[in-house]
């Protein structure tokens, strides 16, 4: 009896347990992640906060993935398909328009920049909560949210200069996302429009920010995009009031070869500026961390570096400087000319010197001592291949870095300009003309003019006033981040380029071809119509 | 031999210790057996007296003498092949007794999940290994034991090298991330660590592949699922067995590559052509010193197994203890396992009522592998010389100085001495393992049993690995480069986990209707921790602490997952003819988000025994026939990691890394955060729905049997990084896409014959399996390396790029090599002038057929036709995945000798031979084989099959790059066991009380048919230089550490 007893206790007991497992298993079945990094052991203090929007500033960085993002993606759309310079090499697409689909220039340019919205568009929900928890001030989150707008409202911008109307993502996907169709051109300014008012509204004045953050986007920056964001919706007026408040917050630099002085960085006529930095014990060279940038190298004269060269300028746009521009040497240097830095003398470079006491003729100059020119008229430097000779002009914007020394050391950590005053003033002249001041357009072409020649400058050539507003540009912004942007911008686009260099620009080829990787994997996007 | 010299002590000793006493006398009964119809008498029986030791044999007409304690006492017979009888003596003296043949198979009791079946009920398809099979075989592991010995089941040895696992797959590749079944050891799903359980433990292995018999295991079982019992102590009576082996391995055949002198004088031939230099000492090849590395490095190899084990008990207490000691040193100089396991099993009837069972098993392990187990194809590329060097020309001179080759030549300088490599090499991975699971079961009613089973499984690994510090570079030839800090790394990791099951089950027969019915819940959690450093320089070799080296890295985390599930199963039987079962499983997991946690996994399946029915009942020449169909659907989750469905944020490394995400203000770093992956909550597992039809017949009074199944396995949603529209801010996200088929033909057939003197038996089996992958992310057809990066030992770059060399393409077999087309060898400088001369009209000039091209390179195929050599030109170039592969076991025992032969083949995959690619290349500078150079391309030596000999390959024609000269047929068929064994009459080992007494020798891989021209048609899977291994690398013969011959003396006692 004992027995059968206890069977029914043993029995009741086990049928207890039974479902025991059970019981517990949703909470059982919940774990945590205590390996990587997450949202849920983020973002409880404010450096994380910081942190999450500095990496959308990352977005022009160069990455292992796509090395050379803002040379062979922004500076070759904004200098290529004006025709100032032209590729040395295979690459001669860019001068005739005839753009593979495949391009993966255009390609790096799509994916760094929708990198950079999506990072954007994840900070937004992240920085409102971590506001609402208190872990930011109102000031910090008000300062992080406007740079998340303005960026965002950047990378918009040069993805509609560069291929027109593109799909607008203004929110974290998670699976099956990012099958929106493309947005009109005007519709994805008008985005950018409403961010940068967003980020003016939100961001401090350049003097008000630390010097520590010095590179953050300011509330003049979001300004400068708003301007010419308006510019492409034709909103003249309102561009021309929207620079108006930039008025005595910037200056532009009495001499003009301090622009892009190496020494100069982030100088009082600069608006944005992409930053950029060797870290202490880093190479610039093969494996550099990716806050140095290509752009240098790639402008040099393989005579320099033994290496590279692989863009090159057009003389014509050496002859097409007025006399007395002293622009010109800051932009396109030519056979025989000197570096107008006192910075950059060709003579101090290792090649040379190197050269010259090996007695090769390349480096001896016209007066038999070591050259300090870009060659010689006689004997300009096209380069090693003489199948496939350089024009011996080279754009020296980019040489300003005297660090560059030789192709081992390659890599430049001179911040990049995207946008500063004398541009604006060209934009804000252009809104003036197309809202009928065609006198105060002249008045800011002058300043730009007088800058130029160091003290006063002779009026412009001509009376067409949209003429010499679009010569202006090219003279002030050639061989930088925008002259295309701002050539399409005006839609004189077209004429410039079969005036200034008699290439007919094939229908519909002035926007970009969406790259094919994206329509194929996003169906609903159409392709532009220049290359149907 | 001294090994083997201690073990026969080791053994005698044994034989002394159960010599001393003997049991009184009282009475002797004699007999004669026969088979069941009086056809013949039957000898070599074994009669053991119930509950002792005491045992006999029958003599060759049949007859036996036992002497037995009392009346009460009972008989035991048992033959091989024949249903074993138990017969109280009572007051006879002679007992005749007639023994009647097993159906082995259909007696058979097969262990299915959360329970058993008799096989002859069983609906599902499911194949058993007993103990008597896998000890034909002397196998290291279990995996080894399962190797060919059952139809579906492909198991191939992935290397040579000491405790270097196999690679299981049943029914196909099925999935294109995790691949390997599910193992359930005593009752408790394992993850990994099959190598710590002792082979000589086993009872049985049941390999479960329908969807019928793996359902119940839900997301674990879309690979199949195997199950291993191990052997437990039997009532009444004790047995104590001694087992032990030593096995010699045979150094592995070699390849013939140059000597020094030829060497040398092909360097001074290429160096002006190629472009390199050249030592002064390489000036007078014919003085130059021969080194030949693979004899310094291949080693003939020692096995030693010992195991002892104490099995039986009584009616309230079973037990069964083991230890085992096993001990390997590989054929590759340094490489070593050792193993050492204990384990208890423990069966207590507390009540008829109440029963626990127990297992534990505790496994102690030590590998060293030091040259890395892909890494021989190297030895065949060092050049065959270091003369010249300042210390020694010699691998290793008598004062223990090892050469090394001239640090200042920049052709050679990275190679290093191999030999002094793994003699300075001081590694250990210790690993403590431990197995435990007890249950409780209490039976309620008749056929009413409710049962709790708990289990935790634990691993403890620690290891360090240290190479020395490397100043002779520098101090003897002022050369900073290459001289070495010391290095060393220790890490340790620590598994955790815990099982708990609890089930009723209810059996009941009511007139024809009989049900059974399991239930139950089942929670697992796994942790796991691991910590581990690595560093360099120090001011002593000696030290192995962590404080003393400079740390490059550190890395610890830990992780936890779980599993909650319910499952049941249904078997009906309506007159004992027609059978159903239906089994479901509802599985959660931890791995997934809320909306994915959950899987249900159903499976449903019918058999019908045919011979049951009136008009097969009475017809003798079938003594069995079912007919079985299944269907279900399992999953697979293993492909998954852990929180793979979270979006996680990373810094992109530190500031001077270039994936870092930070960004510089006013010229000062500032660290960025950014979201590394898109979250996926809809990440899942993957399904896999599995079709069966089969047959069980059986003729011959059940000597022949004969199964055949038909198999479609769809599998789908594989977990890949799959190309996404790059305006989610991500060019790739993990998403489960794709689908796959495998199908094909299962055949197993047995047949056995027992006659007094001479016993044999065949069994044959073999599988088909047609491989497809059928779709993948929409508007994807291809699928490059299985989507992995490419092996670590592979030449990647210029012309001779390895960088890709499968491709997975819809509507074709998983993994295909992929490259380009040979059509010999360009003999002269016209065809190719030819060939250019098209290129340039069609695309300009300097446009070339194919790289710089000269008069004895070889000659691609211009697929496309487009008039030159581009990746467009690579098509399929055969398929690793054999289309048939099976075996032969050959059995038969005359007197007292019995013997063994196992044959295993594979036929219709293909091998990429990379090694032949790696004896043909003269590198940047290496060595080549005797046979290229002797055939190579020369203007008056033309060849259409070896191209000249160049240096850099790479940057001119390539003539190394993926392509179908590498590809060789790699079918082939191997006597893998032979094996005789000699039994001691029992008259003789009786007076030592010893039941049997067993010798055999095997040998191993004896011969091999094939083709295929390397070392080894069996090729695994190579391993990466971090040791992981993947699908994506099947069948390409990298230069595995080789599998030779082993020759093995063992010996079995049983007291």
């Amino acid at each position: 009896m004992k027995i059968k007893q206890n069977t029914y206790v043993l029995a009741l007991g086990l049928a207890l347990l039974l479902l025991a497992p059970v019981s517990c298993s949703k909470k059982f079945l919940e774990q945590t992640d205590t390996t990587n990094i997450s949202e849920s052991t983020l973002f409880h203090k404010a450096e994380d906060g910081v942190a999450l929007i500095n990496a959308i500033y990352n977005t022009f960085d160069d990455d292992p993935n796509s090395d050379q993002f803002m040379k062979k993606a922004m500076w070759y759309i904004a200098n290529y398909l004006s025709q100032d310079y032209h590729n040395w090499g295979a690459d001669i697409f860019w001068t005739n328009y005839n753009f593979n689909l495949d391009n993966g220039s255009l390609r790096t340019l799509w994916v760094h920049f929708y990198k950079g919205i999506s990072t954007a568009n994840s900070a937004f929900p992240i920085i409102a909560k971590m506001k609402d928890d208190n872990v930011l001030d109102q000031s910090l989150a008000d300062r992080l949210t406007g740079e998340a707008y303005f960026l965002r409202g950047v990378f918009y911008y040069y993805l509609a200069a560069t291929f027109g109307g593109v799909p607008l993502e203004l929110e974290i996907t998670t699976t099956g996302g990012g099958l929106n169709p493309r947005n009109t051109q005007d519709e994805v300014f008008a985005s950018v429009e409403s961010d940068m008012i967003a980020a003016a509204g939100l961001l401090p004045w350049k003097e008000d920010l630390p010097v520590s953050e010095k590179g953050r986007a300011t509330k003049g920056a979001a300004l400068g995009y708003l301007g010419a964001a308006q510019l492409w919706l034709k909103k003249y007026t309102e561009a021309v009031a929207t620079y108006n408040q930039l008025e005595g917050k910037y200056q532009l630099l009495p001499n003009f070869v301090d622009v892009n002085e190496y020494n100069n960085q982030n100088n009082a006529e600069s608006l944005f500026e992409v930053q950029y930095l060797t870290p202490a014990g880093g190479t610039r060279s093969w494996g550099h961390s990716n806050d140095s940038h290509w752009v240098s190298s790639f402008g040099f004269p393989e005579e320099l570096t033994h290496d590279f060269g692989y863009d090159y300028a057009d003389p014509k746009l050496y002859l097409s400087f007025e006399t007395g521009d002293t622009r010109k040497l800051c932009t396109v240097l030519g056979p025989g000319d000197v570096h107008p830095s006192p910075a950059i003398q060709i003579k101090n470079y290792p090649a040379v010197i190197a050269g010259f006491a090996a007695n090769d003729p390349t480096y001896i100059g016209t007066d038999g001592k070591i050259i300090n020119t870009c060659g010689t008229v006689a004997k300009p430097w096209k380069g090693s291949n003489a199948d496939l000779p350089r024009s011996g002009y080279y754009n020296v914007k980019t040489w300003r870095d005297p660090n560059i020394v030789d192709d081992n050391q390659f890599m430049s950590d001179q911040n990049i300009i995207m946008l500063r005053y004398g541009e604006v003033l060209v934009s804000k002249a252009e809104a003036q003309f197309r809202s009928g001041d065609a006198a105060g357009a002249l008045a800011t072409i002058q300043r730009v003019r007088d800058r130029a020649w160091g003290g006063v400058a002779p009026p412009p050539a001509g009376t067409d006033v949209l003429k010499i507003i679009i010569s202006e540009y090219r003279h002030e912004i050639a061989g930088e981040m925008s002259l295309w942007f701002d050539l399409r911008r005006s839609g004189e686009h077209i004429n410039y380029v079969l005036n200034e260099f008699g290439i007919q620009i094939p229908n519909g080829r002035d926007l970009m071809p969406i790259p094919s990787t994206e329509i194929a994997s996003n169906p609903t996007l159409e392709q532009n119509p220049g290359y149907k | 031999m001294r090994s083997l010299l201690k073990s026969i002590v080791t053994c005698s000793l044994f034989l002394f210790l159960f010599i001393s006493t003997a049991l009184p006398q009282s009475k002797k009964v004699i007999g004669r057996v026969t088979d069941f119809n009086a056809e013949q008498d039957l000898a070599g029986v074994t009669v053991t007296l119930e509950g002792t030791s005491v045992a006999t044999t029958t003599d060759n007409s049949g007859y036996y003498s036992i002497d037995v304690p009392t009346s009460n006492a009972t008989l035991l017979f048992s033959f091989v092949e024949f249903a074993m009888q138990r017969v109280k003596v009572g007051n006879r003296h002679v007992i005749d007794v007639t023994l009647v043949p097993e159906n082995r198979q259909l007696n058979q009791v097969v262990v299915v999940g959360y329970g058993t079946q008799q096989r002859k009920d069983l609906t599902g398809s499911v194949s058993s290994i007993g103990v008597a099979q896998i000890e034909k075989v002397p196998v290291t592991t279990i995996d080894q034991a399962i190797q060919g010995r059952s139809a579906g089941v492909n198991v191939i040895n992935n290397d040579g090298a000491p405790g270097a696992g196999v690679q299981v797959q049943i029914r196909g590749i099925g999935s294109l991330g995790n691949n390997d079944p599910l193992f359930v050891v005593d009752g408790y799903p394992i993850a990994g660590g099959l190598n710590t359980i002792n082979p000589n433990d086993i009872a049985s292995i049941d390999i479960l592949k329908d969807a019928s018999a793996t359902a119940i295991y839900g997301n674990r079982a879309a690979n199949g699922v195997v199950i291993i019992n191990t052997k437990r102590g039997k009532k009444n009576g004790v047995q104590i067995s001694l087992d032990e082996l030593i096995s010699i391995q045979a150094e592995p055949k070699r390849f013939k590559l140059l000597n020094a002198e030829q060497w040398g004088t092909l360097a001074n031939v290429q160096a002006p052509i190629d472009g390199f230099a050249t030592l002064p000492e390489w000036s007078n090849p014919s003085a130059l010193r021969t080194v030949d590395w693979q004899e310094a490095v291949y080693q003939q190899g020692l096995k030693q197994n010992y195991n002892l084990a104490i099995r039986g008990g009584n009616e309230k207490v079973q037990t069964a203890f083991s230890a085992g000691y096993f001990d390997q040193k590989g054929i590759v100089l340094g490489s070593h396992f050792q193993r050492i396991n204990l384990s208890l099993n423990l069966d207590y009837s507390a009540y008829t009522w109440l029963k626990s069972s127990s297992s534990f098993k505790y496994t102690r392990g030590d590998s060293k592998v030091p040259f890395g187990t892909g890494s021989i194809a190297d030895l065949n590329s060092l050049p065959p010389s270091i003369t010249g060097n300042k210390l020694t020309d010699q691998i290793k001179d008598g004062d223990g100085n090892y050469g090394f080759y001239n640090p200042k030549d920049i052709n050679i300088g990275n190679y290093t001495n191999p030999v002094y490599y793994i003699e300075t090499l001081d590694q250990k991975n210790l690993n403590n393992y431990f197995l435990g699971t007890t249950s409780l079961e209490v039976t309620i009613l008749s056929g009413l049993r409710v049962k709790t089973n708990l289990g935790i499984n634990t691993n403890d690994y620690n290891g360090y690995y240290f190479t020395p510090s490397d100043n002779r570079p520098l101090e003897q030839y002022q050369v900073t480069t290459q001289t070495a800090l010391a290095n060393y790394s220790q890490s340790s990791n620590n598994t955790f986990e815990w099982l708990w099951e609890n089930t009723v089950s209810y059996a009941k027969t009511f007139g024809d209707h009989s049900i059974d019915l399991v239930g139950g819940v089942s929670a697992q959690k796994n942790n796991y921790r691991q910590l581990s450093f690595q560093g360099q320089g120090s001011i002593s070799n000696d030290l192995r602490n962590v404080s003393s080296y400079l740390e490059t890295r550190r890395d610890g985390f830990g992780q936890k997952y779980s599993l909650s599930s319910q499952f049941g199963r249904i078997n009906y039987k309506f007159m004992d003819r027609y059978l159903i079962t239906g089994t479901i499983r509802s599985d959660g997991s931890s791995k997934f988000a809320t909306n994915h946690k959950y899987g249900i996994f159903p499976s449903g399946s019918i058999a019908w025994k045919a011979k049951e029915e009136s008009f097969l009942k009475n017809v003798s020449a079938i003594s069995d026939l079912k007919i079985r169909a299944s269907y279900g659907e399992v999953g697979n989750q293993n492909s998954v990691g852990l929180f793979q469905y979270l979006s996680t944020y990373s810094t992109g490394g530190t500031q001077s890394e270039q994936s870092n995400v930070g960004y510089p203000f006013n010229k000062v770093y500032q660290p960025g955060l950014i979201l590394s992956a898109l979250p996926n909550p809809d990440l899942k597992w993957e399904t896999t729905k599995l079709t069966d039809i089969g047959l069980d017949a059986a003729f011959l009074n059940g000597r022949l049997t004969f199964t055949i199944d038909y198999y479609k396995k769809e599998s789908k949603d594989f977990l890949l990084n799959i190309p996404v529209p790059a305006q989610t801010g991500f060019t790739t996200a993990a998403r489960n896409v794709g689908s796959m088929r495998n199908s094909g033909l299962e055949v197993a057939a047995d047949f056995r014959k027992s006659r007094t003197e001479f016993s044999y038996g065949i069994n044959v089996n073999f599988s088909t399996i047609n491989n497809k992958l059928l779709s993948l992310n929409e508007g994807q057809t291809t699928l490059s390396n299985l989507q992995l990066n490419e092996h670590s030992l592979f030449f990647i770059g210029g012309n001779n790029n390895w960088g890709e060399y499968s491709q997975s393409r819809i509507g074709g077999p998983v993994g295909e090599f992929f490259g380009y087309k040979a059509d010999g060898i360009f003999q002269t400088q016209k065809e190719i002038d030819d060939l250019d001369a098209i290129a340039a009209s069609k695309y300009g000039v300097g446009q070339l057929y194919s790289g710089t091209t000269v008069a004895g390179d070889r000659k691609f195929v211009d697929v496309n036709g487009d008039g030159h050599i581009t990746a467009d030109d690579r098509v399929s170039l055969g398929s690793p995945i054999p289309k048939f592969f099976g075996s032969v076991n050959l059995d038969a025992t005359y007197k007292s000798f019995d013997f063994n032969a196992f044959f295993y083949g594979v036929s219709g995959n293909k091998i990429f031979n990379y090694n032949q690619r790696t004896l043909e290349d003269f590198g940047g500078i290496s060595n080549i084989s005797q046979d290229y150079f002797v055939n190579h391309w020369t203007p008056t030596n033309p060849s259409n099959r070896y191209a000249r000999i160049t240096a850099f390959d790479y940057n001119h024609n390539g003539n190394g790059r993926p392509n179908d000269t590498y590809i060789e047929d790699g079918s082939y068929l191997r006597l893998r066991s032979l094996q005789v064994g000699y039994t001691f009459p029992s008259n003789l080992s009786s007076r030592y009380h010893i039941t049997r007494l067993r010798l055999y020798v095997t040998g191993q891989n004896l011969f091999t048919i094939t083709k295929y021209k390397g070392l080894d048609p069996e090729i695994g899977l190579p391993a990466q230089s971090d040791g992981s291994r993947s699908v994506a690398t099947s069948g390409i013969d990298v230069g595995n550490y080789p599998t030779s011959r082993y020759y093995t003396f063992g010996l079995n006692v049983t007291f």
